[in-house]
Parts: structure tokens; C-alpha cells; sequence
């Protein structure tokens, strides 16, 4: 066995379980007014079917540029809870020229250059996903979306060369949005889009339903994580799976079991009245 | 959530540039408000700023003020009949107008609303709703809105209510107010509706069958087990007050957390004694009326009244109609209501009759950023002018209202004496005490007293000042109110 595998492993399960954390102990800075409804989910849904296609049309100066000003913005707003306006602007701005600088002088190749996006790219994810969850996604909303990426990997991932091509494309630019490994000449990824989901549904399923069904969660697609991968190391299947194949039903059908157990899904509200999260003492602003 | 973000630029937009709301960008926010505060338990902390806009500094409030008059001002002499006749003989291009010509633009009386509001209607809009004030001060008034208007108004006040946290999801709103006060009455419903609590359209009844309506336990899911805010004119809350205690009926009786207090002055003496009846309620005073809808002041906790510039423009104009009242001086509120807000009856330097004080000093409270002047002070027509200046209503009842042995609210009349003013007033006793008493008062508030009378009976009053509790509404048949023992034997 290569070490891609437990790598790969350690730095997408590292991700999920740092994002439970920072939800129970850090406060992001959701709008006002607004909760995550269903039109978001049909919003983000879009936006999932077509990034790649766009990724795939535009140069790839302009897709990194993009890459880039998003993965900043992002940093700033995930880091937001954690340090001052300086230092943060600091800490993402360096992220991210550490990534581009390294990209550019050892390449995208490199395990020094994965290590440092595995890590942004980690950041990036637990801050987007924490805003989704702290601003009142529901589980029903992440259970549907996942059942629609799966019927979407099915068709994208298995059905069409679309993630093969995006993957050979986008491994050439900084900021890649893959976690991942090489070793061997040959390298392992998970996609950006199935670490959201594998990092947001525990978050929804403990406020939605508690500590022990959200544990649960976490556990069970670990499991399904470590299966997927280690198909992919071993080639028992192909090089890419469509890993919310299995994980969107998974997620549809705990959270069906635990709708039904339950009768309904908690507000934050009712979670933080419930379960209140030892939270940190807000960073220190300039004024 | 990013359909809200969208509405909320639109009615960003809205404020920014005076351009027509989206109405159901409006309805949106509402709803999303609502969403926030059933999932979170209540809006972000940025709620208000996000809603209300950024606070300007004073040059840049003048510049804006000065164009959405500008545009109003081009917009009522081209689309109404009255403007066009009245403004014709103006010396003042409107597209050109400047800060110091404002004064010679004419000031709009209450008896063109009176007697052909039709005139002020906007030829561009379809009106929907004509609106009539009360008559406080003579024939009641009347504005025409268009449904846009309308609907905008009900989302605003929602927004209103639940940033400010007036009314919530599980309150019973007991709407005491005459049914004639059409705008008042939706507003108040339609925020209750939008926020998930139930309004109870009860009007202006007696004190009796209010106190009953008030005490009466409530079997509905969800909400409070009796009424929790009310909606009252400040002397309708005084007749309830004096009832009330004469009744029996104690704090526990009821379930009240919030009186919403317009239409009148609400004095200090009105706030102590009404905690005998209702122990420690929460009193909120606002200033709005009927003919500049939405447009109206919020009192701050210094006691002054702001208006929000985006809104409209306030003028205090000196009583002798020499132009703008000096620092420290009594005038009249002159308001301009500015689109988006208003667009369809036009109404330029509308002369409200109300009184305030302008403010000798710069405030300092928190709204400190928006014009200010003092807490109203009544109707200019039923104000006393006299050798020393202006005695007014506010004058007179802070006096008699703090003074027990004057039955709340407060009956009394004013006129002018030799050098000074008489008061009439129906007290209690008209002992040397009772009268000591309400002569040192009304001296305390600096109130000229030449005279006194004190009368057992309001009828034996001359030209009594008007209470709006006097709005009764009456049915056929208004079936006896249940009795205090039996509504609180019904409560336990």
C-alpha cells in the first residue's frame, strides 16, 4: 500500500471532523436577516452541474484567477471567528500566495504544494460549510441535495468523461480543488464537492436531531470514505468514483430514519437552547 | 437566503435612490425576517442598519433631502390639479430648487385634505384606499393611496415591529384604536399578520368592555392566554386606568407587555398611575398620522422626536408664520413625505397643526444622526397664545395628569385670561387642597394660571379639550361586560 491512501484519508476525515468542531465552538458571521431555504438548495445544485462545464470552458489563467479570489474570500470569512481583521488578512492573503508561489515553482505535482492546498483548501471547506449550517440549513435540505448529487456523479462521474477531463485540466493550476496524494507516479484526490457534503452532514444532523445521531453520521461515512478509497488505491473499480453514489442515499436515508424518529428537526435555536456550545471568546477587533 | 440578499438590494436601491419599491422584494424581507427569527430566535444584530441604511452625516442628509424634494416637488406640480394651480404662481423652479428656497414654497393647509383630496392625487396613479383621519381639531381629513402604497406601508411597519420587537409570534394584539384610523388599524394587523401573532380589531369601546376584553383569558394554540399588546390612544389608556382601579382589577388580572401609545399626547403622570392597573408594562410612544403616511417621528429615550431623512422633510415653523422656528422655539411641524413612500396623493410642506419645540441644543441620545425636536406637544388649535407665549396641551395635562385627584385622563379646557390662562378641570374634590394641589402643577409647568375652576362633571366643562377615548363605537346591542369576579374567576 502507497502512502496516498492513509494521507489522502487523514487530511479528508481531519476536515469533517474540524468542521463539527468549529460548529459547536466558533460563531461565523451569518446575514441578519435569511435562513438557507429550499431555493438555495435548487441555487447550489445549479451551480454544482455547472461550475465544471465552466471550469472547462474558460482559459486557465482566468479559471485560476477565479480559484484564487474565491479561496481568499473564503479564507477571510472562515478565519473571521479566529483572528483579527490584520492578521487575517495576513493569514489568507499568505495562504494563498503560498499556494500559487508553489504551484509555480515546484508544482502542482508536488506533495509539498498538496500539502499546502490540502490545508486551504480544508479551511475553505469547514468555513463554507459551517456558514451553510450555522445559517439554518436544514437536513432535509442536505439529504435532497444529496440524493441530487448522486443522480448527478452518476451521469457526471460515471456516465460522462466530465470529472475526467476537469480533473486532468485543473491539475495543472494552483488552488486545485481536489484533496489528495501522489505516490507512485499516480495520485489519490477526493473532490471539493464531496468533501462539502462529507463535512456538512454531521454538522445539520446535530442540530437537526442531536450529539449521538450526529456521531453516527460522522461515523458512517467514514466508513463509506475509507471504502471508496481504498477501491480507488487498489483499481477494484476505475480510477474515479462517484462517491455520492453511495453517500447521497446514505445521507437520505439516515436522516429519513431520524425524521421519523424524532418528528421534525430542531431549530438553532432549540439546538443552542438544548445542547449550548462551549464557544471562544470572540477575536479582538481594531476599532 | 439569497433570494432575501436579492430582495434586499432591491429595497436598498429603494432607499438609496428614491426609486418605486418592489413591493414584493418587501414581502420577502418579511418573510425572511420572520424565517430569522423562527429559526434563531431573532434577527441579527445588524438587522436594523441593514434595513434602515447607513446613518449620514448632516451635509450629506441635506443633499439628499434636497433632491428627493426637488423630485417630489417637479412630480406634484406636473401630476396634480392642485400643485399645478398653486405652484404656478411660485417664483421657484422646482429643478433648481435650493436649501433657502424652500420657504417660498407654499405651505399646504389641512383643509385642501378636507375639502378635495382628490385634487392632490397624483394623475400617474391608481388610488386604491381613501384613508380618513379622526378630526381631533374639526372635520375629519382625507388621503387617497394606491395599493403599492399600501402594501409597502404594511411591510414597513412589519419590519418596524419586528426589528424593534413590539409585537411577537405567540402575542395577542388587542387593536383599541377607532376602526375609522384605517391606516393605523392595518398596520397593526397586517405586522401581527406577517409576524405570526393574532390582532383583535376590538375599536374604541368603553373602558368596561375593554378591561373585560383585556382580561379575558384566551384558549388559542400557541399564543398568550390573554391580550399582550395593545394598541391605545393615551387618553383611552387613562379612562382604563381610572375604571380599572374603581373596578377592582389588579396587574395580575391582565396579561399585557406592551402598550403601543398614539394620536395624543401621553404624559408622565399617564405612565406612572397606569402601573396601579397594569403593573410594569411597557409603554411606547410614536408619532404618525394619517395625511404624511409612512412619514412620522420616534421618540428616543431624551424624549425627542425623530424623523428619518430618507422618509421626508420636517420643518418647525414659527407660529407667527415668520418662516423657521428659532432654536428653542414653539412651531408647527411642516412635513414633506418624499417617494418612494408617497406617490400618489402629493403632499408638499403639509402643515400638520401638530406643536413641537425645536431644540436649543444638538442632541446627543443614540438617533442623534437624524432631525429631532421635541416630543409633540398637541394641536397648534387647541394651544392658548397669551401675553407670555404658548401654553399648550402637553402643558396643561403633564400638569393635571400627575396630580391624583384628577381623574385620568385628564377633562379640562383652556382659554385665554388676563395675562396668563384659565384652566377648567373635573377633579375629585374641590377642596383647598385638590385645588392647591393642581394650581402648584400647572405653575410647576410654567403654565400662566390666571384661573381655576374645578368642576365635578365634564359636562359642566365650555369648550372642552377633545379626548380620543370619546370615539366610542357603539353596536345594537352591546351584550353586559362579564363582571371582574367572573372574568377572573374565568382566568383561574
Amino acid at each position: 500500500m502507497h502512502l496516498d491512501l492513509p494521507i489522502t484519508l487523514a487530511f479528508a476525515l481531519a476536515t469533517v471532523a474540524l468542521a463539527s468542531v468549529y460548529f459547536r465552538r466558533l460563531t461565523v458571521n451569518r446575514p441578519p436577516i435569511g435562513v438557507v431555504n429550499r431555493q438555495d438548495v435548487w441555487i447550489l445544485l445549479a451551480g454544482i452541474v455547472a461550475i465544471p462545464y465552466l471550469y472547462l470552458a474558460l482559459p486557465l489563467a482566468v479559471v485560476a484567477t477565479l480559484l484564487a479570489l474565491a479561496t481568499l474570500g473564503i479564507l477571510l470569512f472562515a478565519l473571521e471567528p479566529l483572528a483579527a481583521r490584520g492578521p487575517r488578512l495576513m493569514l489568507a492573503l499568505g495562504a494563498v500566495a503560498l499556494d500559487v508561489a508553489l504551484a509555480l515553482t515546484v508544482g502542482t505535482a508536488s506533495n509539498i504544494f498538496m500539502a499546502v492546498n490540502n490545508v486551504v483548501l480544508a479551511i475553505a471547506v469547514i468555513g463554507i460549510v459551517n456558514l451553510w449550517a450555522q445559517s439554518g440549513m436544514r437536513a432535509v435540505h442536505v439529504a435532497a441535495m444529496g440524493l441530487g448529487l448522486a443522480v448527478y456523479d452518476l451521469v457526471a462521474t460515471a456516465g460522462l468523461p466530465l470529472m475526467t477531463d476537469l480533473l486532468e485540466r485543473l491539475d495543472e493550476i494552483p488552488l486545485v480543488p481536489f484533496m489528495g496524494w501522489h505516490a507512485a507516479g499516480d495520485q489519490l484526490v477526493v473532490g471539493v464537492g464531496d468533501l462539502l457534503m462529507l463535512a456538512l452532514f454531521p454538522l445539520v444532523i446535530r442540530k437537526a436531531f442531536g450529539r449521538r445521531p450526529a456521531a453516527i453520521a460522522l461515523g458512517a461515512e467514514s466508513v463509506v470514505l475509507v471504502a471508496l478509497l481504498v477501491v480507488v488505491e487498489f483499481g477494484l473499480i476505475g480510477r474515479i468514483l462517484p462517491a455520492m453514489v453511495v453517500l447521497g442515499p446514505l445521507m437520505a436515508g439516515l436522516c429519513a430514519i431520524w425524521l421519523r424518529g424524532h418528528g421534525g428537526e430542531r431549530s438553532t435555536r432549540e439546538y443552542l437552547a438544548a445542547e449550548a456550545p462551549p464557544r471562544l471568546a470572540p477575536a479582538p477587533t481594531l476599532t | 437566503m439569497l433570494d432575501t440578499a436579492l430582495a434586499q438590494l432591491r429595497f436598498a436601491a429603494s432607499l438609496a435612490f428614491g426609486a418605486p419599491f418592489h413591493v414584493r422584494s418587501m414581502e420577502r424581507i418579511v418573510a425572511a425576517m420572520r424565517a430569522t427569527r423562527d429559526e434563531f430566535g431573532a434577527l441579527g444584530s445588524d438587522a436594523n442598519e441593514l434595513l434602515a441604511g447607513p446613518q449620514l452625516d448632516d451635509d450629506t442628509r441635506r443633499d439628499i433631502q434636497l433632491r428627493r424634494l426637488r423630485k417630489q416637488t417637479l412630480r406634484a406640480l406636473r401630476e396634480t390639479p392642485y400643485y399645478e394651480r398653486r405652484l404656478a404662481d411660485c417664483d421657484v423652479d422646482p429643478a433648481r430648487l435650493r436649501w433657502e428656497d424652500i420657504a417660498r414654497l407654499p405651505v399646504t393647509p389641512k383643509e385642501v385634505l378636507r375639502d378635495d383630496p382628490d385634487a392632490l392625487v397624483s394623475r400617474r396613479r391608481t388610488p386604491f384606499l381613501r384613508a380618513t383621519t379622526t378630526g381631533t381639531t374639526g372635520e375629519p381629513a382625507s388621503v387617497w393611496f394606491s395599493e403599492r402604497e399600501v402594501r409597502a406601508m404594511l411591510a414597513l411597519s412589519a419590519m418596524s415591529f419586528m426589528t424593534e420587537r413590539l409585537i411577537e409570534p405567540d402575542d395577542v394584539v388587542h387593536v383599541g384604536i377607532s376602526a375609522r384610523g384605517t391606516l393605523g388599524v392595518m398596520s397593526v394587523v397586517g405586522a401581527s399578520a406577517a409576524i405570526g401573532a393574532c390582532a383583535h380589531v376590538a375599536g374604541a369601546l368603553g373602558p368596561q368592555r375593554t378591561l373585560a376584553l383585556l382580561a379575558a383569558p384566551r384558549g388559542l394554540p400557541g399564543k398568550r392566554r390573554r391580550a399582550s399588546v395593545a394598541t391605545l390612544y393615551p387618553s383611552a389608556l387613562g379612562e382604563l386606568v381610572e375604571h380599572g382601579v374603581r373596578a377592582g382589577y389588579r396587574p395580575r388580572d391582565f396579561g399585557l407587555r406592551r402598550i403601543l401609545l398614539s394620536g395624543e399626547v401621553a404624559t408622565a403622570g399617564l405612565r406612572r398611575r397606569c402601573q396601579a392597573l397594569f403593573g410594569d408594562v411597557e409603554l411606547y410612544e410614536n408619532y404618525a398620522m394619517t395625511e404624511i403616511a409612512p412619514f412620522g417621528g420616534t421618540l428616543c429615550a431624551d424624549g425627542h422626536l425623530h424623523f428619518e431623512p430618507s422618509t421626508g422633510l420636517v420643518e418647525v415653523l414659527d407660529l407667527d408664520g415668520a418662516g423657521p422656528a428659532a432654536p428653542g422655539r414653539l412651531g408647527t411641524i411642516v412635513a414633506t413625505p418624499f417617494a418612494p413612500y408617497r406617490d400618489t396623493t402629493l403632499l408638499l410642506r403639509y402643515d400638520t397643526g401638530d406643536l413641537v419645540r425645536t431644540l436649543a441644543d444638538p442632541p446627543t441620545c443614540s438617533l442623534r444622526a437624524t432631525p429631532a425636536t421635541s416630543a409633540p406637544l398637541g394641536k397648534r388649535a387647541l394651544a392658548v397664545g397669551h401675553e407670555h407665549g404658548w401654553t399648550t396641551q402637553r402643558d396643561v395635562l403633564e400638569a393635571l395628569e400627575d396630580v391624583p385627584v384628577v381623574p385620568l385622563p385628564a377633562r379640562c379646557a383652556l382659554s385665554r385670561g388676563a395675562d396668563g390662562v384659565e384652566v377648567q378641570v373635573v377633579a375629585r374634590s374641590d377642596g383647598a387642597a385638590a385645588r392647591a394641589a393642581i394650581a402648584d402643577a400647572l405653575e410647576s409647568r410654567a403654565v400662566p394660571l390666571r384661573r381655576l375652576r374645578i368642576h365635578a362633571d365634564r359636562a359642566e366643562l365650555v369648550a372642552a379639550l377633545p379626548a380620543r377615548c370619546d370615539l366610542r363605537e357603539t353596536t345594537f346591542d352591546i351584550p353586559a361586560p362579564p363582571t371582574h369576579a367572573a372574568a377572573t374567576a374565568r382566568a383561574a
